[in-house]
């Protein structure tokens, strides 16, 4: 459990861990040079065939082998995987969000204010001085800037009066400053404990269950060897089972070190017979999560297939008026509705030979890199492949997104995207990517709730940690796009675990969960918000301030309100249907001016990183 | 190189056994070492970690223990293990099928004098 | 502030509870005057009458059929889309003077002069030169948007959202600007799984009709 605290992250030597990881990584060259003796000197040099001949030789030769594999995994594994990456991650997260706190607590001890209350909860007030200086009619010189105030100097006069006029709203701001600063620093501590938490279960979890070390040779030697032999070929696949299933406590970066370092082989053979192991998984590359989940996708619809005839059989026998009957009617619905959502994605995803498809907008390829029919069900498709593009897109969607929308609408809305990003990219290629990857509130009475946001946020930090780590060359410009609930997810998470993205974008937000754009743990200047005039959300920010209001401190661009009631009267539809209109053509009811086609050409320029075009 | 009475086919060169062995044991030795000196730095950077009440901190120790003591320490065994075991083969010009903790030391006389008894933890069945 | 919030969940909420006498009106998308099947014709006919019009045309390098999701009460509703048609220039036909600046100009000039009013008529400056976007909206209600930009496009749009139509009623509508039915560059076939028709008797890429009576 971190019980870091602000001021001990703030004292904390991150060149000192950063150092010891890379101790680690040169201990790790070290120690190679030792297997390679041991291969090279002792196996194929004095120990070879042409001085000692016999099966015991060869098994001794066999041994050193062993012992040199064994080690030699150990150091790629444990010291290299584990121990370093573990602590150049942590040094890294923790440096930034120092950085942060560099930035933040010379603002709050500017200001008079002061942090207090535990580490897990740190509040930020007024200061005694300052609350006797807004009392005592003179407030200082900042809070009179920020009132449009001046400064009273003394005297009983029309300013003093003014100030004592407005001391409700001298205390107001004070207090939704002081607010800001706090949303600012619990982001940061939740951020630091989230890396300090993440890196303690990596090493934990290496020790809970390692692999099994060679018998040494002696009289039980020839026993215990087939066992180890045994263990050693069941090792990759316990690893990979321990990945999937979220167990190994070892981050994408962390998965992607692992990955490299198996074989072609074992590689291989993961993809073919444990396709659940790969293709959900953050860090392993996205043609080869595309491949698995391609297969399992085929397999999964094939299951559905199967108990849809079995169900339908089990139905002929009940009696339809029983209750038995209606039960099992309402599961042979459910694996209706689920095969109807996945045949509807692979149709998408896949041309009719059975190949994978291209975008018919862009003529990129889709990857798909996750589903799941639990719940609403999920999917995470891309439209290009992240690793290897310029720019990265992820579009998180709000209320009612679905696996149902990702084989359709969603992911029409997403090539919209992409063939907007590659009409105005200059030449780049961007990967779009739709992540339906969080159980989404269904109607606007959950998306008041913000535990839908809460639970994906972990997934959405690994997810964005993914693409940083299987991307090939350079990082790329990576933009993180909500719409809607989708803003108070990627916001959520931001502020809470942390996102990899060098831009957030935040499209109709209803909040953000945070009242501060310096909360969300990316430079603010990158933070983007756009909500049209007619969204019925700017009045209803239930998760925090409304991202496109100047004290949230976002960029913001233009977007308009193409959407009319159906009639005159219904002065209700216009607010809720410019909610989603972000990516609308006219429709006939269009004013001629407000197509929202700037606001797709704005959103492109902040994917592609054409701020300077943005409007 | 000598074929060996008593054997199918058994050929031993005993002195490129001993290099070996010699090289086994070198690197025995450096990982010790080497994994001593990594788990000294590491405590010490998981000190101020502890300090500042981190996760990391009391992690970080453990996994450097443990490192040095079952996975470095580990290897080194074996490699040492193997250097006895080929030590007692070249001193005896045999196969040794009933090699256990006490043979190496019976054998070790004056060509290893260091190690008699050192490493004997490290034996099998010791 | 609480006064506002309220309001705007009120807006937004009851637009998806069943408890008012709108009930029926809330839950019932707006009737739309047309099918997803009727409005390809329409745009596509659109897009080939401006080929005429363009001088010295270098002809598309792609088109392909967009769908944007539509909504009701907030959230996306699966029987209903949003079409548009999209032409593409290549990247580097998109570059040239004619395509980036004199194809902007001259329909600005050709749609004033036909009463159109222009909906947007803008440029922004970027290190990959000036990226002109102009759009109007035609008397029969077609939208047409041309982005001078990278790949210089037109996303031409008609009858907003409409209800979706099966796949097999949606009808292969020869692309327009010199793109080879069937071809690379033409980029519907996912609509005709069964293979774009190869003798269909289409409305031919550069004529429009008079009116589009006969095909909506």
């Amino acid at each position: 459990m971190s019980e870091l605290t602000w001021e001990r992250l703030r004292d904390l030597d991150c060149g000192a861990i950063r150092t010891l990881g890379d101790a680690w990584k040169t201990y790790v060259d070290q120690q190679l040079a030792h297997t390679e003796r041991l291969r090279t000197d002792v196996i194929d040099g004095h120990l070879g065939t042409e001085h000692y001949e016999s099966d015991t030789a060869t098994q001794v030769r066999d041994q050193i082998a062993m012992t040199a594999d064994r080690y030699e995994d150990d150091l790629s594994d444990y010291a290299s995987t584990r121990i370093a990456t573990t602590l150049l991650e942590a040094a890294d997260a923790f440096e930034k969000e120092q950085n942060e706190l560099k930035e933040l607590v010379p603002l709050i001890e500017q200001h008079d204010f002061e942090i207090e209350g535990p580490h897990t909860e740190y509040d930020v007030n007024l200061s005694g001085g300052l609350h006797r200086a807004i009392l005592t009619l003179d407030p200082p010189q900042w809070l009179c800037d920020m009132c449009g105030v001046k400064k009273p100097d003394g005297f009983w006069d029309i300013d003093t009066l003014k100030v004592l006029f407005d001391s409700v709203d001298l205390y107001g701001t004070a207090i939704g400053l002081a607010g800001q600063y706090q949303d600012w620093l619990r982001s940061v501590m939740s951020r630091a404990h989230d890396a300090d938490e993440e890196a303690a279960a990596a090493l934990a979890e290496m020790r809970e269950n390692p692999t099994e070390l060679p018998p040494p040779l002696g009289a039980t030697y020839d026993d215990l060897v087939d066992d180890y032999k045994d263990s050693v070929s069941e090792e990759v696949a316990g690893e990979a089972q321990a990945i999937a299933e979220g167990t190994s406590g070892m981050s994408p970066e962390q998965v992607n070190e692992w990955w490299d370092h198996l074989s072609d082989a074992e590689r291989q053979a993961l993809i073919e017979e444990h396709p659940e192991w790969v293709g959900p998984v953050d860090g392993i590359p996205v043609e080869t999560r595309d491949t698995a989940n391609r297969t399992l996708l085929d397999s999964q619809i094939d299951g559905l297939g199967d108990r849809i005839a079995a169900k339908e059989q089990a139905l002929q026998g009940m009696d339809p008026e029983s209750e038995e009957y209606e039960k099992a009617k309402a599961e042979l619905d459910d694996l209706k509705h689920d095969k109807s959502d996945l045949t509807r994605l692979q149709d998408r995803i896949t041309d009719d030979d059975g190949s994978p498809a291209a975008s018919n907008q862009t003529g990129q390829d889709y990857y798909l890199l996750g589903f799941d029919t639990e719940g609403s069900g999920k999917a995470v498709v891309a439209i290009g492949n992240p690793d290897t593009a310029d720019n990265v897109n992820t579009y998180v969607p709000g209320t009612g997104g679905s696996l149902t929308g990702a084989g359709g609408g969603l992911l029409n809305r997403a090539d919209t995207m992409a063939f907007d990003a590659q009409r105005l990219g200059g030449g780049d290629e961007t990967a779009t990517v739709l992540w339906m990857g969080y159980d989404a509130p269904d109607d606007l009475i959950e998306a008041t709730d913000p535990k839908w946001a809460e639970g994906g946020a972990a997934d959405l930090e690994s997810f964005t940690k993914g693409v940083r780590a299987t991307a090939e060359g350079e990082p790329s410009n990576f933009t993180l796009t909500g719409h809607s609930y989708g803003s108070t997810m990627v916001g959520t998470a931001a502020a809470s675990e942390g996102v990899e993205a060098d831009n957030l974008m935040l499209i109709a937000s209803p909040g953000a969960s945070v009242d501060t754009a310096s909360a969300l743990g990316v430079d603010e200047n990158h933070v983007w918000a756009s909500t049209n005039d007619e969204d019925a959300i700017q009045y209803a920010p239930v998760h925090g301030e409304n991202p496109t209001h100047e004290e949230f401190g976002a960029n913001t661009f233009t977007s308009d309100s193409p959407r009319e009631g159906s009639d005159w009267w219904k002065f209700w539809e216009g607010p809720a249907e410019n909610h989603n209109s972000y990516w609308d053509q006219d429709d006939l009811n269009t004013p001629a001016n407000e197509a929202n086609d700037i606001s797709r050409d704005n959103q492109a320029y902040v994917v592609t990183g054409q701020e300077e075009r943005v409007r | 190189m000598t074929p060996m009475a008593g054997a199918d086919v058994f050929a031993m060169d005993p002195d490129e056994v001993r290099k070996s062995v010699e090289i086994l044991f070198e690197i025995e030795a450096e990982v010790d070492a080497q994994a001593a000196t990594m788990a000294t730095a590491n405590a010490e950077a998981a000190g101020p970690l502890k300090d500042a009440a981190t996760a990391l901190g009391p992690a970080l120790e453990a996994a450097g223990e443990w490192w040095q003591v079952h996975r470095a320490g580990g290897f080194r065994g074996l490699v040492g293990n193997t250097g006895e075991y080929l030590a007692v083969c070249a001193e005896e010009a045999v196969e040794v099928d009933d090699y256990n903790a006490g043979t190496f030391a019976s054998v070790a006389g004056d060509r290893y004098p260091e190690r008699p008894n050192a490493n004997a933890s490290s034996r099998p069945d010791w | 502030m609480t006064r506002l919030l309220l309001a705007g969940l009120a807006a937004l909420i009851t637009t998806v509870t069943a408890c008012s006498p709108m009930e029926k009106d809330m839950d019932t998308p707006p009737e739309s005057e047309y099918q997803q099947a009727e409005v390809y014709a329409p745009a596509e006919a659109a897009v080939a009458d401006l080929v005429d019009v363009l001088p010295d045309f270098p002809g598309f390098a792609n088109r392909s059929w967009g769908e944007i999701p539509c909504s009701h009460n907030g959230v996306d509703d699966p029987n209903y889309t949003s079409v548009e048609i999209r032409y593409q220039f290549s990247a580097e036909d998109s570059a040239t003077p004619l395509v980036n600046e004199e194809y902007v100009n001259v329909l600005r000039e050709h749609w004033t002069s036909l009463g159109y009013q222009i909906a947007r008529d803008d440029a922004t400056e970027g290190d990959g030169g000036t990226y002109r976007d102009i759009k109007a909206i035609t008397e029969e209600g077609v939208s047409i948007w041309y982005s001078a930009a990278y790949l210089a496009t037109f996303m031409v749009s008609f009858g907003g959202c409409v209800p979706v139509s099966d796949k097999g009623e949606i009808e292969y509508i020869p692309p327009a600007g010199g793109i080879t039915p069937g071809s690379d560059g033409d980029r519907v076939g996912n609509y005709f799984p069964e293979g774009i028709p190869t003798s269909h008797e289409a409305v031919a890429p550069f004529d429009s009709p008079e009116h589009f009576d006969d095909q909506l």
